[in-house]
This record gives C-alpha cells, structure tokens and sequence, in this order.
C-alpha cells in the first residue's frame, strides 16, 4: 500500500478518526492491528515471517535480561537467526551465482541452486532495527521490552516498516508505551510534512524518474552531455524519491503523536564526502556507526586499521542497499573516497581548509559519479556511462549541441522538457528554504493567502503532475 | 478537531475547482465531452438475442470472424484475455444472449499459461466500461474511480500524453520515407490473389477453396522475427509459465459450467498457428500447453475442435499478419472452415452459412 495511494489515504483516514477515539492505553493496539493489516495486505506469507522475527527477537531480549550470563550465546544465536533470514532472501542467489561464476574462471564447475524469493517488504529495515534493539539490551544502554504488543509495534510500526528510517530502541519505545493526546499545532505540521513528502516523491521524484528510466533503457543510444544529464536528474530523483518517503512517515507518525528519527539533512550541501554521510540515510550510517565500526575499534587502531574498518563498512553498507556487484562498487567507492580523505588529514600536519565554494560541488560531483554504480543496472552499463559521459565535451559550451542533447532526451517534447525543469526549479527551492533556520516557524509567518495559495498549488500539482500509475518508492525495493 | 476538517475541505474544494478548470481545458483541446460512465451494471435484455458468441484473447479476435454466419452475433474477445475476463463479460452479457445460443471458448496454450489477471494487471483497464465493475476479477477500484467516475483528476496525465501523442505523431510524419511499391517474390505465376480485390472476395468460397488448394505460400521476415519474440516471451520471461496452470484450468471449468447454468452450448476451439511458429517452438509445445490441460480439465462434456495443426491453413504464411495471428483474409478462411465444422457437428444448420457460392 503505496503512501500516495488512494487505499493508503482511506486508511490512513479511518486509522486517525479511530485512534482520537479509542481509550489512551488502547492506542497501541489500534496501531499495531493497524500495522498488522498494512504489512499483511502487501503479501500476507511474509508476515508470518515477520511474527517470527517479533517472537523470537522479544524472547532473546527478554531471556539476555533474565540470564546475564548467558547474553552473549543468546545474542549471537539471534543475530545470527537474523542475518541468516537476511542471507537467505536477499543474498543467497546472489552469491551463489557468483561463486559458480569464479569457480567456473578456474575450470571448477559446481552446481549451486539459485532460487529467488520476492524479498519481504521492508526486511533489510526491520532486520536493522530489530538487530540494534538487541544489541542496545545486551550491552545494557536500554531494558528490554516487557509488553508483547508494545515491542511488536515497535518492529512493525506501519510508517516505517517499508523504508525506515532504522529506529532505536531508546527513542521509539517510550514513546509508544505513551498514551497520546490530539494536538491540534503538531497534527497540522505532520500534515504538511505528509504532504510535502508527496510532493517530492510524486511530483518531483517520479517526474524525473520518467527521463532517467527511458535513458537507462536505452543507454547505448545516448553519449556524452545527455548522460551527464541523467546522472545530474537521477541524483535528485534519488534523493527526493527517499527523503520524499521519510518526510510522508515522519508526517504519518507525527499525526499520531510520534516522532522520528530525520534522516536527512540536506546531502546535497556536504562539503566532504564525510559530511555527506553525516546527512544522508543518517539512521543507517549511525546504525552503521555504532554497531559496527566502533566495535570493530573504529578510529582508534591506527591509520591502516581505520581504512579497513571504512572500507568494510562501506562495502557491507553497499550490500545492505542490493545484491548486486554494483551496489558493492558504489559502497567502495564512498569507503576510498572516505580513506583516502583520512590518509589525507593524517599526513598533513595542518589541513588547509578548503573553501566551501569549491568542496561543496566538488563533493557533489563525487557523489554523482557514484550513482551511477548506484542505478545502473550492471557494472557494463555503469562503465559505459563513465566511458562515454565526457564525449563531446569540446561542444558542451555550445547552445546547438545542448538544444540537440535535450531534443533527443525528450524527444523533442518541449512540455516535458518545462516540467522536468519546473520539477528541478522546485526541489531547489524546497532545499534551499528548508535549509534556512527555523524554516517551518518562517512558513507559518508567510502572509495566509500565500501560504494558502502554496498549499492548493501544491496539492493541484500532486495530482496535475502525476504519472498514470503510482509508483513504488525506490528504497522499498532494499 | 473540528477546525482541522473544515481546513481540509477547504483545500479539498480548491483543488477540486482547479482540476476541474485543467479538465475543461483538457476536454475543450480535444473536443470531449464528459461522459457518464458506462455499464456500471450488467446490460439488459434485447428484443433479439445473439446466437452465437465468442471469447478468448487475440487469437480469437484476429482469427474469427462471423461476417459469413447468418446468426446475430457478438464478439467479446480481446488482447491477452483471461478465461476470467470471459467468464465477466458472458456475466455482464448474461440477460442478451439467447437460450440455447453457441459460445465459441478459444483456448490456446497462452490461455493456460498466462499469469492470472490480479490488481495490478495493467490490462484491467480495457474493461472499465465494458464490463461492470461488479464483475470484474480483482478490480483496482482507485484506478476504476478515477478513469471512469471522477476523470479530472487525472486531466494533467491526460494533457502531457495527448501532447506527447502529437509529438510522436510529427516525429513519425517527419521520418516517414515515401511509400515504395511492393514486390512480391511469392510465386512466379500471376494469379487473382485471394481477398485483394473486393470486400466480397474474402466471403466467396470459390476463392477460398482456391486459396486453400493453392496456398500463396511466402516467407516474411516479420514472420520470423516474430517466432523469436514469442519464444522468448515464453521462455525467457515469468509472464508465462506453468505455475498457472491448475488457476487457469480452474478458471475454464467455471466458465463452462456458467455456460451449461444458463442453457449455452459452449464449444472449445483452437485456432490455426503458422507451421514456422510452430517449428520454433519445443516439440511437446501443444502437448504441455494445451493438451495436457485439457485432460485434467473437467470440460464438462464439451467439445474441442483442434484447428492449431490445420493442413492447409498453417503452412499459408499469407493469411497470418505474425507467427500465430490470423489476419483479415485468413480469419475469413478460418471461419468458413469452421462454420462447415459446426454445421458437420450440428451446432448450426446449412441456412446459417452466408457464405457466397457465386463464381470467382
């Protein structure tokens, strides 16, 4: 149940009547059976599997508590049951067909049985989420949670269970075992954040994702200044496509009296590739952070042992986003990227600051080269876009080869041509006004009929610049 | 609380009049009107029942053709049909359908295979309209709503593809090389070729028994190119597979025996493929996709007649417009075959052939 749909909004609709209506102590239980229907209704087997995840991961938590001096057993059998899950839909087919592939390199020939599950909605997610509350408990930092329910809420909560972001235990699970009361100020702005999502997924997102899904359909038919382009649309279809979804969860749960984790803090404005991952998907790469590179000894071990532990990180961050060798390329190209700025900083006594008018498209750029290992389908395609994107380049200042580029990219459809530039007009916008201090108090102190004229513009443009089908949002597919 | 709604209408009514504004525009470039949505429930009865109906996906559209049957006729068949969608449509044509009437069910081995339609089948929408939304399978209802009842919100789509249309349109007039004439490498000796001079040729059974005796047989690329679309759509792609065979068998028995329920006398039909597509594809083709259906179908005493391997039809290229559709002239020849088939097997009488007997 797609967030833009319309059974989403009947839902969501009856869910919030409903929950104003019901007892205090009641409401999580609303809301779990809320959560039980959304994530049954996408494919009802799956949600066995994702009972047994609450079951199990509640039990061990519980048990760890009881018998301290067992935990670590109980730990290790559990992150172990969770990962092999994770191994098993997501990464078995994909390794296994590698390996036949290495082997068959060295005249080997073994036959390995590669079935393809349809991956559980939501599974590189919860499998996170679950595996941090666990290790929160073992290492003491939160108790374990005794209600059933509450705790499968927790796991299962409908806003997040999709695409995150990744909650921690000491932040979500006080607040569902809270009774909440109707706030007319937080409803309001859980909306807006609601619909403002929308926006950037449906309006903006998808628009462009028309443009960057018909040019990765056909790359050989495209060279130089209209790959550079693509790559140049895709990077803000991505980012609006995902934080599109973050900010509709993070309405849906403010709505009803929760908040959650941000997880994005304009990327696009990082002046270092260390800055970028310090604002994009940050409950992953503080998942990342605190579960595995700080316990691997982080940057503490020395130069070289620091590298290892980034790039070992980055490369399994890369694996967490897609069983496939480009999304292990993309990983360890942030992971060089990131060593090699350390390498940097450890041999230079004094750093030289580097102005932000430079770092900042520098690293932009940096971040765009490795989308492109990002979408493309295979590593031929993404080495084709690196082969062929600077083709031409002596022409690029020309206005007839740029008109040319276009005219074939959108063939010759001038109104797509205007709306993909409206789209890219309004994420700027959109970027640049939220980036500014207390941006939603400067919202409400806009003059009403503009603020007004901002909200039904908005929403007109939802449904005016929709594609016929509503589209899936990119990171559910993770 | 109460604030909160009102805000909410309020929005809502602004928005409403601005898609409706955008509707108006939409409609006035392209000189529709808003139409009220058809059939929302199954149509009524008629003074004069059909006869004789069809169903079945595009063979059955391509390859029959009942302009030489002296019976009222309706065609219910479409692109890449269901057994279910034929159940819906018999469903929704129930009341005008006379008692006793034939039901030609085409079953190919696409109709066995075929992933049942679901929700998110993109085809489901060449029913809204057709078939009430009662009965369809599995109706999408957010997709009914906004096509059919309440179409402005959807007028923005509407602008850019007719746009993008005209763009196509221009593109293809731009690139349109002028029409060189044809050169037939078919046969060496002239001869009136079937169905090429009037309308009334295709219906005059001199000339199709000519046709047939003497098969224009020649080689199309497009023919060949098409065998390999097919085998890979078959056999490289989960759009078809055997996973759906016991749903779609399934399906088949509910639709004869709706047939059986309301005094119809269903008849199952295959219809002719080329001998290339046939060649093309694995030995045991027919036998797993339809054969083998058949038998662990409970077809309720219902007749099949096999025209898949048709001697003289399959092996003549020039009646088929691909690999495995029939074309005009072909579904001329196809029809009388199987109207003299019918007749043979008493389902129609010989005043039901309107086929012309006149010289050629």
């Amino acid at each position: 149940m797609a967030f833009s749909s319309l059974a989403f909004l009947l839902f969501f609709s009856c869910l919030f009547l409903l929950y104003w209506k019901v007892a205090k102590q009641r409401q999580w239980l609303l809301l779990l059976l809320a959560s039980a229907y959304f994530y049954f209704s996408a494919v009802p087997a799956y949600g066995l599997l994702l009972s047994l995840v609450i079951g199990i991961s509640y039990f061990t938590a519980i048990s760890m508590e009881k018998q301290p001096q067992y935990k670590r057993i109980f730990l290790s059998l559990c992150l172990g049951f969770l990962f092999a899950l994770l191994f098993v839909f997501k990464y078995f087919s994909f390794f296994s067909v590698s390996l036949v592939e290495v082997l068959a390199h060295f005249d080997l020939r073994i036959s390995l049985p590669h079935f393809k599950f349809l991956l559980p909605l939501g599974l590189s997610f919860f499998t996170f989420q679950t595996a941090g509350y666990l290790i929160d408990v073992y290492r003491g930092k939160i108790k374990a949670e005794k209600n059933l329910g509450i705790y499968a809420l927790f796991v299962s909560f409908f806003p997040l269970i999709s695409s995150g972001p990744i909650e921690r235990g000491d932040h979500l699970l006080p607040q569902l075992r809270k009774s909440q009361r109707f706030n007319y100020a937080r409803t309001v702005s859980g909306l807006q954040l609601f619909t403002l999502g929308l926006f950037k997924k449906v309006v903006i997102a998808d628009n462009l994702a028309v443009v960057v899904n018909h040019i990765f359909g056909s790359l050989p038919d495209y060279r130089g200044l209209s790959l550079l382009i693509t790559i140049f649309l895709f990077s803000w279809q991505i980012y609006y496509d995902f934080s599109g979804y973050t900010d509709a969860a993070r309405g849906i749960a403010r709505v009803l009296g929760y908040d959650l984790l941000d997880n994005f803090h304009h990327p696009y404005f990082a002046t270092s590739i260390g800055d970028f991952w310090r604002r994009w998907h940050i409950s992953l790469s503080t998942w990342f952070r605190d579960y595995l590179y700080i316990p691997l000894g982080g940057n503490r071990k020395g130069l070289l042992r620091t590298c290892g532990n980034t790039l070992l990180v980055f490369v399994l961050c890369g694996l967490w986003h897609g069983a496939s060798w480009n999304f292990v390329f993309w990983g360890l190209m942030h992971g060089l990227l990131l060593s090699f700025q350390r390498v940097f900083s450890f041999f230079m006594k004094q750093v030289p600051v580097v102005p932000s008018f430079f770092s900042l498209p520098m690293t932009y750029l940096l971040v765009c080269a490795s989308w492109v290992f990002f979408r493309a389908e295979t590593l031929a395609d993404a080495l084709y876009i690196f082969r062929n994107s600077l083709q031409g380049i002596r022409f690029f200042g020309s206005p007839a080869y740029v008109w040319a580029t276009l005219s074939q990219m959108f063939t010759t459809n001038v109104w797509e041509m205007g709306i993909v530039a409206v789209c890219l007009i309004c994420a700027l916008a959109i970027e640049v006004f939220s980036w500014q201090k207390n941006s939603a108090q400067r919202f409400a102190r806009l003059p009403l009929l503009l603020r007004w004229s901002i909200y039904s513009t908005g929403i007109f443009l939802l449904f005016f610049l929709r594609q016929a089908q509503i589209t899936t949002f990119f990171y559910i597919q993770f | 609380m109460k604030h909160l709604f009102f805000k909410i209408l309020l929005l809502g009514f602004l928005v409403t009049v601005g898609l409706l504004g955008s509707d108006w525009l939409y409609r006035s470039f392209s000189n529709q009107s808003y139409r009220l949505p058809q059939n929302i429930l199954p149509s009524g009865s008629l003074d004069e029942p059909y006869q004789i109906v069809k169903v079945g996906n595009s063979h059955a559209q391509s390859g029959i053709t009942f302009r030489g049957y002296k019976q009222k006729s309706l065609d219910l068949s479409g692109v890449a049909q269901r057994f279910a969608f034929d159940l819906a449509y018999l469903k929704q044509h129930r009341q005008q359908i006379d008692t006793n009437a034939l039901v030609l069910i085409t079953v190919s081995p696409i109709s066995f295979s075929h992933r049942p339609a679901d929700r998110n089948d993109g085809l489901q929408g060449n029913y809204y309209g057709r078939i009430s939304p009662f009965l369809i399978p599995d109706l999408k209802l957010s997709d009914y709503l906004q096509t059919q009842i309440f179409p402005f919100v959807r007028s923005g789509y509407l602008l850019r593809q007719r746009h993008a249309d005209q763009v196509r349109d221009r593109i293809s007039e731009e690139q349109r090389a002028p029409e060189q004439p044809s050169v037939s490498n078919a046969s060496s000796k002239p001869r009136k070729q079937f169905g090429v001079g009037s309308e009334e040729d295709l219906l005059n059974v001199e000339a199709i028994k000519l046709e047939i005796a003497k098969p224009t047989s020649i080689d199309l690329k497009n023919h060949r190119e098409n065998v390999n679309f097919v085998y890979h759509k078959w056999y490289e792609t989960d759009e078809f597979g055997q996973q759906y065979f016991a749903k779609n068998s399934h399906d088949l028995e509910e639709l004869i025996a709706y047939c059986y329920a309301n005094g119809w006398r269903p008849v199952l039909i295959t219809i002719p493929v080329t001998n290339l597509l046939l060649d093309g594809l694995l030995d045991d083709y027919m036998q797993t996709y339809v054969y083998n259906n058949l038998e662990n179908t409970d077809l309720q005493g219902t007749k099949y007649l096999d025209f898949s391997k048709n001697e003289v039809i399959s092996k003549d290229n020039y009646l088929f417009s691909n690999a495995d559709h029939l074309n005009e002239k072909g579904a001329a020849i196809f029809s009388y075959v199987l109207l003299q088939e019918l007749i043979d097997q008493e389902y129609l009488s010989p005043e039901d052939d309107g086929y012309s007997y006149e010289p050629f």
